[in-house]
């Protein structure tokens, strides 16, 4: 009994339990680096073996696509761009190469991984009328870069803006510099807390979170075994929609489309709008046809600062600029799934959008570039 | 700061290696520096709310200590109007006002009063609540007010409960300060592993099912004619509830527990509570219990009848409502929840013999069924805390009910699938430490050999690496 409480009494000594700790905490660590790495090799090698899927198709546009014409959004340019009828009509395969969620960050990252294996002749930018504005979601959702941060330099700068956010930095550095606090932060009951947390640590942590091997494929797993399991039935990337929405859940679309569009504080993304002249600059540089287009949408959008700063954008640039947002041609219910239009208003507004290619913006699209073969 | 970013993952270690190398004698003001940093994370002018409040009531307590009679109680009250007039300011003002617009144009007048344009202060409900139990505690004789000004401030401003509890009491913690802690490998081996389950019950559940019921809360109309998506949306609000409030309180719980402090649970595995009585009492135990000894008891509790004791517990209930928002949903939340529980006392008799029954088919069939109705009456409850409007919440009950068909809202089929695992994961460790660890603050059970261990500790936090939601987030409770 003695024996046993003096054991006790000299373990919780402060040195011993110091020693203890460090050197329990150093095993564990050990453990959790080894198991940390291995499991990233696994998710890696699966990863990339993806048959179907979201995952399987920015592999594919990554490495093996090589389509001459390219259709670039989230995921209305995914839903509303019947690739196969564009092929049809404009005389060459288009690849829709649209991704859900995604934003131009994303298009940005396909754009360089494209030009670095061919020059496609027509990229067509779908964009939303407020795409350009600052949206923390938007780079959370950069996650879907982060397992070919290794492997694919092009993108890595790219996936690192997650880390920088509202801030500024230098590609290559660790260091942020944070946004400066704005008179409507006050409104965003968060914004001080991380705001905050980036002066005092005024660094791109995502840069340190990818020295990890299992954090890049972080909240993946099921989707990689999915896809690995799933057959691919792809319409050249298009996902079509089948289904009609109904009057009632139109109508609450609306309304909500409505009330996002008072939100207040809104402000144009400075990266984004980096991201956007990058791919016009370089794409235009390669001699591609390059246009930006606003599909139809059932929830009307508004003149915004954001849209005002695409169209300033497009004639800088000279990128042809078509907002189809709000045809009267498309405003029926009969071609909409949700926002997104069914497989009836894709097909129909492709058509219309492969003609007015043709007729108004690239007349000479198959002549400049020579017919090639699929 | 929030316990899930990385500013934590270098300020709690750092602070830690800090105070133990430190000598006991400038411990306190070590922690107190330490906690200033935390809290001016969020917008550090308003730190000076807390210096205000902390000013009041160290010398509030010091002059009801030195009082006799009615001026005892006038100090105290003093006190109490300071810190309620804080909560008023910041945190009601805006609702009061809105109110007060309501009513005069049903009166058919334009009141237009204005709005002030200013964020809740973090956690300001918790640290105003903890101040208070001190003024009251030294009026009720219980404790002697603190001489050293920074101790106290540091009972209000401990970081690690700081800005969403457990709500301390004077008697339990401010001893502590005076204590010199040493390293003790046990305690702060335990006092991580509650870190570890908290972070868990955070980033694994809470903010998986965030995603799914941010969308159908947030949109109920979308989903109309979905009634099982309206169920799975108020199930999975009730786990994230949980998850969210219940992961940080055991993160603050391990990480006072690291430097040596012991802080009050907060919460008893409250879902394997096997009545809605049971439910409360392991629910957020350091806010029940204040309004329990500073409401209820003084109110006469159950002590003079039964319909007494129900209308003391429906006061408690309003007030409980409305410290968590400024917001009718939060008062119409506790209201339903008081209604659960009244009617437990009311129909004793039956729920008796109805308990009898179920468990005479099977005792673990009883425990199944109890423990699912509990649950169900904190679910009818939550529709109206997660709801943005009287008149959402209002909706989303009719749509609950509405049966209309078996269509189902699946979301991102991923996040279901991760939140399943995780709280199938989270119930089964659960019931492990309530019916079957051999010791009984047990967190998880762990292998005996000892490489076995940390294998094990470091899938947990492999597991959490791969399924943890790891985006700026939230949590729900700083904002009351």
């Amino acid at each position: 009994m003695q024996a046993s409480s003096s054991t006790s009494s000299s373990e919780r000594s402060g040195g011993k339990a110091l020693r203890r700790l460090l050197r329990n905490g150093l095993l564990l660590l050990l453990a959790v680096v080894v198991l940390d790495q291995i499991g990233g090799l696994i998710l890696r090698y699966l990863y990339f073996r993806q048959k179907a899927g979201p995952n399987a198709e920015t592999t594919f546009l990554f490495s093996a696509m090589k389509a001459d014409g390219l259709i670039l959004g989230s995921s209305r340019g995914r839903r509303n761009y019947n690739s196969l009828v564009l092929s049809d009509t404009l005389g060459f395969r288009v690849y829709n190469g649209g991704h859900d969620g995604q934003t131009v960050f994303y298009e940005l990252a396909v754009v360089r991984s494209v030009l670095n294996r061919y020059t496609p002749r027509l990229v067509i930018i779908d964009l939303n009328p407020e795409e350009l504005y600052y949206r923390e979601l938007h780079y959370d959702r950069l996650n879907v870069l982060a397992p070919y941060y290794h492997d694919y330099p092009e993108v890595r700068d790219i996936y690192l803006l997650r880390g920088v956010r509202d801030g500024h930095w230098e590609p290559g550095s660790l260091r942020v510099r944070p946004a400066k606090p704005s008179d409507n932060s006050w409104d965003n009951f968060w914004f001080r807390l991380h705001a905050m947390e980036e002066y005092l640590i005024p660094i791109n942590t995502e840069k340190i979170k990818m020295l990890s091997g299992i954090y890049p494929y972080n909240s993946m797993p099921l989707d990689i075994l999915s896809g690995i399991f799933r057959k691919r039935h792809s319409h050249a990337g298009f996902k079509p929609l089948k289904g009609v929405i109904s009057e009632q859940k139109a109508q609450e679309l609306i309304r909500q489309n409505a009330a996002l569009r008072e939100q207040k504080g809104k402000r144009v993304d400075k990266h984004k709008v980096a991201a956007l002249e990058e791919m016009m600059t370089s794409l235009k540089s390669r001699g591609v046809a390059v246009m930006v287009v606003m599909s139809p949408a059932l929830a009307p959008f508004g003149m915004e600062p954001s849209y005002q700063t695409v169209q300033e954008l497009c004639a800088r640039y000279e990128v042809p600029f078509r907002d189809y947002s709000q045809d009267s041609i498309y405003l029926n219910l009969q071609y909409f799934y949700d926002n997104h239009m069914n497989l009836e208003g894709a097909t129909l507004f492709s058509s219309q959008l492969a003609s007015d290619i043709l007729r108004r913006y690239y007349p000479n699209l198959n002549q400049h570039y020579g017919q090639r073969p699929d | 700061m929030v316990f899930n970013s990385f500013a934590f993952l270098v300020f709690f270690p750092v602070v830690t290696t800090i105070y133990f190398l430190l000598p006991h004698r400038w411990r306190w003001l070590h922690l107190l520096i330490a906690s200033c940093v935390f809290y001016m994370f969020f917008i550090p002018i308003y730190i000076l709310i807390l210096v205000f409040t902390i000013i009041i009531d160290y010398f509030a307590g010091i002059l009801i200590d030195q009082a006799q009679g009615q001026k005892r109680k006038l100090y105290l009250l003093m006190s109490i109007v300071a810190n309620v007039g804080v909560l008023a300011v910041f945190k009601y003002y805006n609702f009061f006002i809105d109110n007060i617009n309501v009513i005069g144009q049903w009166l058919g007048l334009q009141p237009d009063l204005k709005y002030l344009n200013i964020i809740l202060p973090i956690g300001l409900s918790f640290h105003t609540f903890q101040a208070m139990s001190y003024t009251i505690e030294i009026y009720r004789g219980n404790f002697k007010p603190v001489r050293d000004f920074g101790i106290y401030a540091l009972y209000v401003m401990f970081y690690p409960q700081l800005v969403a509890g457990p709500i301390e009491r004077p008697q339990n913690l401010i001893h502590q300060f005076y204590e010199k802690h040493e390293l003790d490998y046990d305690r702060m081996v335990s006092g991580l592993k509650m870190m570890l389950l908290g972070l868990f019950m955070k980033v694994v559940i809470a903010d998986r099912l965030g995603a799914y019921v941010s969308n159908v809360f947030n949109f109920p109309r979308s989903h109309d004619g979905e009634p099982l998506t309206f169920w799975v949306a108020a199930w999975f609000f009730a786990i994230q509830l949980y998850c969210d409030f219940g992961g940080y309180s055991l993160i603050a719980i391990g990480s006072a527990r690291v430097m040596g402090f012991t802080l009050m649970t907060n919460f008893r595995r409250p879902y394997l509570g096997q009545s809605v009585g049971e439910v409360w009492q392991r629910w957020h135990i350091s806010l029940t219990t204040w309004f329990r000894d500073y409401v209820f008891t003084p109110l006469g509790g159950y002590r003079k009848g039964k319909w007494r004791g129900i209308f003391n517990l429906g006061v408690l209930m309003f007030l409980a409502g409305l410290w968590h928002g400024a917001n009718w949903t939060y008062v119409l939340c506790f209201l339903v929840f008081f209604m659960f529980l009244a009617s437990r006392l009311i129909l004793r008799r039956q729920l008796e013999w109805f308990d009898k029954q179920v468990y005479a088919i099977h005792p673990l069939f009883g425990r199944i069924v109890n423990t699912i109705l509990a649950f169900h009456c904190g679910i009818f409850s939550y529709v109206f805390f997660r709801s943005g409007s009287v008149s959402d919440a209002l909706y989303y009950y009719s749509q609950m009910f509405s049966f209309s068909s078996l269509k189902f809202y699946e979301g991102d089929a991923s996040t279901l699938w991760y939140g399943i695992f995780g709280i199938v994961a989270l119930f089964a460790l659960e019931e492990w430490q309530e019916n079957y660890a051999k010791q009984k603050d047990a967190i998880f059970p762990e292998p005996r050999a000892v490489w076995g261990k940390y294998l094990w500790y470091a899938t947990i936090i492999a597991v959490i690496l791969t399924l943890g939601v790891f985006d700026a987030s939230q949590f729900i409770y700083f904002q009351f």
